[in-house]
């Protein structure tokens, strides 16, 4: 049984989502929770076995590549695999109160899709196959799509032009793919790599931009970001934690996958490379820039995420192990924070109803373990010891001088004290400022603090920030290390 | 976008198609028989399609066996597009004014040259799209190709006689028929995987054949498993498109 | 040109509608054009595609009847058709959903032109 926890990754959320309609839409909560338990199980123990055994490779309907699809779980494959099983439990924890007055229909689609959109995300970090990347990365895009749309009508045009931008993304891959098979004849990603011819010829140069900019794209990546900001903000409560905290990240890791893994970083195109290094510096800088201008708090953390993928992507560039460790790093304790950031704001809009930052006047009083994950998540995001995120911008940082590229030291720094002035002008007008309004739930009563299941997530992943802060070395030594490319 | 930048969006793409011309002289030349693409993968598929996987028809042996895998998640593209269409229209409620073709869809064009038509063609359309889902082996086909043909043979029915006359399929159970299609397909591999196989491995098919007859009937289930899960989104899409699910 | 240069028309074709179907999203107004315009960049790919298996004087991916070793030569690559399938499904079902969302946004706003969309939002 064992043997097959690579597919049973994948398999368990699709058959969480085939199951709900079967059983009359009923369970809907329960399901997708037990499904995604067992994803995560199965997702830890293909890690366990690829960090002592060796990457897992699992040849699908019992063909052997290049001829069948084979999955791949080596460390990396397998952290970030895990991680995105982890925010989907977390977040269909969180997602209970949303859907409480929903239809039994409804209620189950949506569980339904959103156990589809985990298997999806799931599929693209697995799969060893360039084709069939695409294809889960249409099953997660439409249902993102699908989940995001009922988040009320401004959602509705938002959303439209995510379709519009996502499906061109996804298109620009393709064609990349289609070039790269035309001059080798495979698909696998392993298999492609060897044949790939070491010079610089002009069709591999294209065909790395078109993946670079596809998946860009679908990573938010300046200047191809005009998606986000738009379906975030408007994003319905029960799916903004989750989508927020992994999308884009998994686009990314996708990116990494082929720039070093299917491309040769050093023998092959470098264009696209230095393209993507110089737009992260810009998205750095422009994110951290344009979140401080927002005065609604969830457009300012959609720009925030904006910035922070341009980190990510900044490790990717330069390349160095220095700068991928800090990329890897940054992409767990990335999904970690925002993902309680989106989520303790979406709770404070669900019970309070305020979204501008001076509306959150007050509300340490009112929600006071809310706003204390809130807290602890900001100082990581702006970077202070011992949280999570100082670590994995100290690596990048290294990483930055090692390289000579001090521009992006440069943004680092700015966009750190950026971070700063608009996460503690959230965080001044909550502990500091006073409301003296109570504000009363339907029932006439003084809201207090979240729902259980809406604060349990919020505080664990809290939690999970300074936890991966105080083990940082543990967790880059046992696991990000091994998953860097020999 | 702003319209300055519509305008003139032409220049860059005109650069881009240049680029794109100037790289097409690396590939290699269409039709050439010793191109990467003719020469590594592909030799095997065509040559061991009908003993190995049991379908002459390479194209089908390819989906449903060797790349299986892919042919799975692109069923779940189609079933996470009906779920869509249902999370976006699903919950509309009716405007005031109902226009005039949402009229049409619930009554038809009630038309009587198209009913004998239609009476005529529906049974052909159908029978036509089960022989394409079961002879997709030897021919060309397969469960999506059949399963577009038989959603067009009830649309027929749809637009002839109208939602009200016409086959009732209610949201809710298209989404379970549609699952229920793609439980056969997933089904048909955890089999495999309780047998000790690999995942959606034919070869751990309980049944009394060998080798490729064996894969051929494993490929076949699948089809029909896609046939029914493709009809039922297929419908579904349609029917939420031109009318709104009902509650 | 020469006769080399000729046989690159196939993917100057592709590349030419991808850039075609690429305006068609960037230039119209009107989101149904968009709409057009993301199924030309499509269509474009699997043109691309389907081009890669061609083989000069073979015939389609299905062994003739009593054909029991196939040879290479004489049928075309099926893996391209079969990729461009999947290619095929998924486009039917995104423009199926942006349908959805189509249907939706008029009868919420009234207007498909992403101009005056912009201005109801504000």
């Amino acid at each position: 049984m064992m043997e097959n926890a690579p597919v049973l990754i994948l398999l368990a959320p699709l058959t969480g989502a085939l199951l709900i309609p079967l059983l009359g839409f009923r369970f809907g909560r329960a399901v997708t929770m037990a499904s995604l338990v067992a994803s995560l199980f199965f997702g830890l123990s293909s890690l366990a076995q690829s960090l002592s055994a060796g990457p897992v490779h699992y040849h699908l309907a019992g063909w052997s590549p290049p001829w069948g699809i084979e999955i791949v779980v080596d460390p990396l494959s397998g952290v970030v695999a895990s991680l995105v099983s982890a925010m989907a439990v977390l977040a269909a924890m969180y997602s209970g109160p949303f859907l409480a007055g929903w239809t039994r229909r409804r209620a189950g689609t949506f569980y339904s899709v959103y156990c589809l959109l985990v298997s999806g995300l799931v599929g693209i970090v697995i799969t060893g196959d360039l084709f069939n990347l695409y294809v889960f990365l249409e099953i997660s895009s439409l249902s993102a799509y699908a989940l995001l749309s009922t988040g009320g009508s401004r959602s509705i045009v938002a959303v439209f032009r995510y379709l519009l931008i996502g499906t061109v993304a996804a298109s620009f891959y393709l064609l990349g793919v289609g070039y790269l098979y035309a001059m080798t004849g495979t698909l696998n990603m392993a298999d492609m790599s060897a044949r790939l011819p070491n010079d610089d010829v002009a069709v591999l140069v294209v065909a790395a931009s078109f993946i670079v900019i596809g998946l860009a794209i679908k990573a938010a990546l300046f200047p191809l970001h005009g998606w986000l900001p738009d379906a975030y903000t408007y994003a319905p409560g029960p799916v903004v934690g989750f989508i927020a905290a992994v999308m884009a990240k998994v686009s990314a890791y996708a990116l990494y996958r082929i720039l070093y893994y299917v491309f040769d970083p050093v023998g092959g195109p470098r264009q696209p490379i230095e393209l993507l290094g110089w737009a992260s510096v810009i998205a750095v800088v422009a994110g951290s820039l344009m979140a401080l201008a927002q005065k609604d708090v969830q457009r300012m953390l959609a720009y925030s995420s904006i910035g922070q993928m341009g980190y990510i992507m900044l490790g990717i560039a330069i390349g160095s192990p220095l700068a991928l460790t800090g990329a890897v790093l940054h992409v767990i304790n990335h999904a970690v924070m925002k993902g309680c950031l989106f989520m303790a704001v979406n709770g404070v809009q669900w019970k309070v109803g305020v979204f501008r930052v001076r509306e959150f006047a007050g509300m340490a009083k009112r929600l006071p373990w809310t706003m204390g994950a809130f807290t602890v998540a900001a100082l990581s995001m702006v970077g202070l010891p011992p949280t999570a995120g100082f670590f994995s911008k100290y690596y990048l940082a290294l990483a930055a001088i090692e390289s000579g590229h001090l521009s992006f030291l440069f943004a680092l720094v700015l966009s750190s004290l950026l971070g700063a002035v608009y996460f503690f002008r959230v965080i001044e007008y909550a502990y500091l400022k006073t409301n003296d309004e109570p504000i009363e739930a339907d029932a006439g009563t003084e809201v207090r603090e979240l729902d259980a299941s809406m604060l349990v997530p919020v505080v664990a992943l809290a939690a999970l920030v300074l936890l991966l802060g105080i083990f940082n070395q543990t967790v880059v030594t046992m696991l990000v290390v091994p998953g860097l490319p020999s | 976008m702003p319209g300055f930048i519509s305008r003139l969006s032409w220049v860059p793409l005109l650069a881009a198609l240049l680029v794109l011309f100037y790289v097409a002289r690396d590939f290699p030349r269409m039709g050439d028989p010793e191109s990467p693409a003719s020469t590594h993968v592909s030799p095997r598929y065509i040559e061991d399609s009908e003993s190995k996987a049991g379908a002459p028809n390479m194209v089908t042996a390819v989906l449903a066996d060797y790349r299986s895998y892919d042919t799975l998640g692109e069923t779940v593209v189609i079933l996470t597009a009906g779920l869509a269409c249902l999370l976006v229209l699903g919950s509309f409620r009716r405007t005031r004014d109902e226009p005039e073709d949402a009229k049409l869809m619930v009554q038809g064009f009630g038309s009587d040259v198209l009913d004998a038509t239609s009476r005529l063609l529906i049974p052909f359309i159908v029978l036509f799209a089960v022989y394409v889902v079961v002879h997709g082996h030897t021919s060309p086909g397969g469960g999506f190709q059949g399963g577009a043909i038989f959603a067009a043979g009830l649309m027929l029915v749809r637009l002839t006689r109208g939602k009200a006359k016409g086959l009732r399929l209610r949201a809710g159970v298209a989404v379970i028929i549609a699952c229920a299609g793609i439980f056969i397909y997933l089904g048909t591999g955890l089999l495999s995987l309780i047998r000790g196989y690999q995942f959606l491995d034919y070869a751990a098919l309980p049944l009394p054949y060998e080798g490729g007859h064996l894969r051929e009937f494993g490929s076949l289930t699948v089809e029909v498993g896609v046939f029914i899960a493709v009809t039922a989104v297929l419908m579904l899409i349609f029917d939420v498109l031109t009318s709104g699910a009902e509650e | 040109m020469t006769i080399e240069a000729l046989s690159s028309v196939n993917y100057w074709l592709a590349a030419l509608l991808f850039v075609i179907g690429l305006y068609g999203i960037l230039a119209p107004p009107n989101l149904v054009r968009k709409l057009m315009g993301m199924n030309i960049m499509q269509t474009a790919v699997i043109v691309f595609f389907i081009t890669l298996g061609y083989k000069d004087d073979a015939t389609p991916p299905i062994a003739r009847h009593g054909d029991h070793e196939p040879v290479v030569r004489n049928y075309i690559n099926p893996l391209p058709h079969t990729l461009m399938l999947t290619a095929i499904v998924v486009s039917v079902s995104t423009t199926g959903v942006a349908l959805a969302l189509l249907i939706r946004i008029h009868r919420r706003f009234g207007t498909l032109s992403e101009p005056e969309l912009l201005e109801k939002l504000k």
